[in-house]
C-alpha cells in the first residue's frame, strides 16, 4: 500500500480518478469483507457523496483539506451519523447514532472519504476479535489465525490494502496489539490527546482513538487531523501539534532509548526477541544510545488493568438498559426487560467482565480489590514518570508471540488476558505507545516493536518509528 | 469456585439473567480471576496515594449557555418505544 501523503498527492494531482478509484476500492471492500469478516458495514452512499463533494472542489479549485480524497475506515464503536454504530454487539445492532463523533467531523473537514466500519471485538473487550455478534474477523497473512483486537477490523482494513489509515481505539492495547499481528503501525495517542466525543464508552480512564496505518507517516498524518482539544470531551487536553514529518527527517542519534528488562523475560518468542536485538544493533550503528531501564512493578499490570477495566466497564455499561436506544427485549415488567434486555443483547465475554467488575466495585471488597488496584496504577504511572527523567523512550516488544490460531484461547479468559502483558501499562500511566512492524517469523506473520514515551511526546514516536521502519525494510 | 448463591447476586445486582450453563462457566472464571490478582496483595502501597487523574488539569467549567441542540425527533428515534415526547417503559411505580 502506498503512503497515504502519495496517494493524496495524485489524487489531488488529478493523476488518479475519484470516480474510477473509489468504484474499484468499493468492491474491493465487499471482496475483503466476505473474506477477512473485517467490515461490520460499507458506507457506500457516504463516501459517493463524499467523491462528488471533491470532484466538485477540485473542479471550482477550492482549497484542499490534508485527507483530500483519501479513504479511511473506523472501528464500529465510534458513531458515524445515520450509519448504524453496533460495537458489533447484538444490543446496538439497530442503534443508527443522530451525531459525528468529533474524529469523524475533523476527517471530513480534512476531506477524507469514510469507506467502511470496521468489524471489532463486541464492546472492545477482546485482544483477537473472536468476541465480535458478526463473527470472527480472520488474518490475511494467515486466515486460521487471529488479526488481534480489539480493533482487528481497522488492522486488517490496512493490511489487505483498502485503505492506508483506519481508526481504531485502544484500552490495553486494542489498536498497538491487532497492528503488530497484522504488519501495521498503529499509535496509542496520549491520555486525553484525541476526543472521545462519540467513542462508545468502554473503560473511560484508559480509553483513547488511535491511528492505524500502512507506515509511521501516514499514521502521523491522520494523528495530526484527530488531536487537540474539543469542548465536548472536558478530558481533552490542549496540546501542540509538532511539525512531525520534520521531526521524522532526523536520526536517532543521540537518543537514548530504554530497554526496560521486564518486557524481555521469559514468556517472550525466541523469534520475536532475536528480531528485535538485531532492530537495537542497527540503531546502535546509527548512534542510538540504549540504557538499560526497570519498571518493577510490570509484573501487576494485568491484575491491575483487569479490575480498573472491568469496573468502569460494568459502569459505563449499564446504559444499556433497553430503555433508550438499542435492543429492547420481550419483558413482564420493569425488571425483566433490564435483566431480558442485557441478558439476550450481551455476547459472553462482556457479560464476564461486568460480572468482575460488579464484584470488584461491590460492599466489602472495593478497597482490596479496586483501590488497591488504583494504588498500584499509581506506582506503575510513577516509575513510567521516573524512568523518562533517563531515557527519551522505551523500546520493547508490543506482544509475547506472534498471532495466535482462532480458538487457541477462547476458552480461558486469563490466557487470553495475558496476551496484553506489554500493553496495558502504557494505557494505566496514560503514556503514548505506538507498534512498528519489524519483519516477519519462521511462519511468516509479523512481528511487531513497541515504542512507549512520556505524555503528549508522541513527536519522538514518530522519529524513532520512522527510522525502525526504514532499518526494517 | 465462588458460590452459586454469590454469582446469583452479582448478577442480580448488575441486572444480567444467565443462563444455567453461563453460571457454572462464570464460577469459574470469576474465582480464577479473582486468585489472579491477588497477587496485588503483595505490592506494599502503604502511604501511596492513589491515582490522580490521568490529565491534572483540574476541574472544567464552562460557561452555562443556551445552543442549539438535537431536535426531539432525532434524539428520540432509537427509542424502542415511544409516545409522544417520551420513552414508553413498563409500569415502574405498582398501584
Amino acid at each position: 500500500m502506498e503512503s497515504a501523503l502519495e496517494l493524496r498527492r495524485r489524487i489531488a494531482a488529478g493523476e488518479i480518478s475519484l470516480d474510477s478509484y473509489y468504484e474499484a476500492l468499493l468492491s474491493e471492500c465487499e471482496s475483503a469483507k466476505a473474506r477477512f469478516n473485517c467490515l461490520t458495514a460499507i458506507t457506500n452512499q457516504l463516501a459517493m457523496a463524499t467523491v462528488e463533494r471533491l470532484k466538485t472542489n477540485m473542479k471550482n479549485d477550492r482549497p484542499k483539506g490534508r485527507l483530500f480524497g483519501l479513504p479511511v475506515v473506523v472501528k464500529d464503536n465510534i458513531c458515524l451519523r445515520d450509519y448504524p454504530t453496533t460495537c458489533a454487539s447484538k444490543i446496538l445492532e439497530n442503534f443508527v447514532p443522530p451525531y459525528d463523533a468529533t474524529v469523524i467531523g475533523r476527517l471530513i473537514a480534512e476531506d477524507a472519504v469514510i469507506i467502511a466500519k470496521a468489524n471489532m471485538d463486541e464492546f472492545a473487550m477482546g485482544s483477537s476479535n473472536e468476541n465480535s455478534a458478526f463473527g470472527p474477523v480472520l488474518n490475511p497473512h494467515d486466515i486460521t489465525r487471529i488479526p488481534g483486537g480489539s480493533s482487528g477490523g481497522s488492522a486488517v482494513a490496512v493490511a489487505a490494502g483498502l485503505t492506508p489509515m483506519a481508526l481504531g481505539s485502544d484500552t490495553g492495547g486494542s489498536v498497538r496489539q491487532p497492528a503488530a499481528h497484522c504488519g501495521v503501525v498503529g499509535l496509542k495517542p496520549t491520555y486525553g490527546a484525541v476526543s472521545r466525543y462519540g467513542l462508545v464508552a468502554y473503560a473511560s480512564s484508559l480509553d483513547q482513538i488511535g491511528p492505524l496505518a500502512c507506515d509511521v507517516e501516514s499514521a502521523a498524518l491522520l494523528y495530526s487531523v484527530i488531536a487537540g482539544h474539543d469542548e465536548r470531551d472536558s478530558t481533552s487536553a490542549e496540546i501542540s501539534i509538532c511539525d512531525y514529518p520534520a521531526e521524522m527527517q532526523k536520526s536517532v542519534k543521540g537518543l537514548r532509548i530504554g530497554l526496560p528488562r521486564e518486557y524481555f523475560g521469559d514468556g517472550l518468542d525466541g523469534e520475536i526477541r532475536t528480531s528485535i536485538e538485531a532492530m537495537i544493533a542497527q540503531m546502535k550503528f546509527e548512534g542510538a544510545e540504549f540504557v538499560d531501564v526497570s519498571l518493577p512493578h510490570t509484573e501487576y499490570a494485568i491484575a491491575t488493568y483487569y479490575i480498573i477495566a472491568d469496573a468502569e466497564a460494568s459502569s459505563n455499561l449499564a446504559r444499556y438498559d433497553g430503555v433508550k436506544y438499542g435492543l429492547r427485549a420481550k419483558n413482564d415488567d420493569l425488571l425483566s426487560m433490564y435483566t431480558n434486555t442485557r441478558h439476550e443483547g450481551f455476547g459472553a465475554e462482556v457479560k464476564r467482565r461486568i460480572m468482575l467488575g460488579t464484584y470488584v466495585l461491590s460492599a466489602g471488597y472495593y478497597d482490596a480489590y479496586y483501590q488497591k488496584a488504583m494504588n498500584v496504577r499509581s506506582i506503575l504511572k510513577r516509575e513510567f514518570a521516573d524512568v523518562y527523567k533517563v531515557v527519551d523512550v522505551l523500546l520493547t516488544p508490543t506482544t509475547p508471540t506472534t498471532a495466535f490460531k482462532i480458538g487457541e484461547k477462547s476458552n480461558d479468559p486469563l490466557e487470553m488476558y495475558l496476551s496484553d502483558i506489554y500493553t496495558v501499562s502504557a494505557n494505566l500511566a496514560g503514556v503514548p505507545a505506538m507498534s512498528v512492524p519489524i519483519g516477519r517469523d519462521g511462519k511468516n506473520l509479523p512481528i511487531g516493536l513497541q515504542l512507549t514515551a512520556k505524555h503528549f511526546d508522541e513527536a519522538v514516536l514518530f522519529r524513532v518509528g520512522k527510522a525502525v521502519e526504514r532499518l526494517a525494510k | 469456585m465462588i458460590s452459586r448463591e454469590e454469582l446469583l447476586k452479582l448478577a442480580a445486582l448488575a441486572r444480567l439473567r444467565l443462563d444455567e450453563s453461563e453460571i457454572g462457566q462464570f464460577q469459574h472464571d470469576i474465582a480464577e480471576m479473582l486468585e489472579y490478582v491477588k497477587t496485588l496483595e503483595q505490592v506494599d502501597t502503604s502511604g501511596i496515594e492513589p491515582l490522580s487523574p490521568a490529565l491534572d488539569s483540574g476541574n472544567v467549567l464552562r460557561e452555562d449557555l443556551v445552543k442549539p441542540s438535537l431536535p426531539v425527533d432525532e434524539a428520540l428515534k432509537n427509542a424502542p418505544e415511544r409516545v409522544d415526547n417520551y420513552l414508553k417503559v413498563p409500569k415502574v411505580v405498582d398501584n
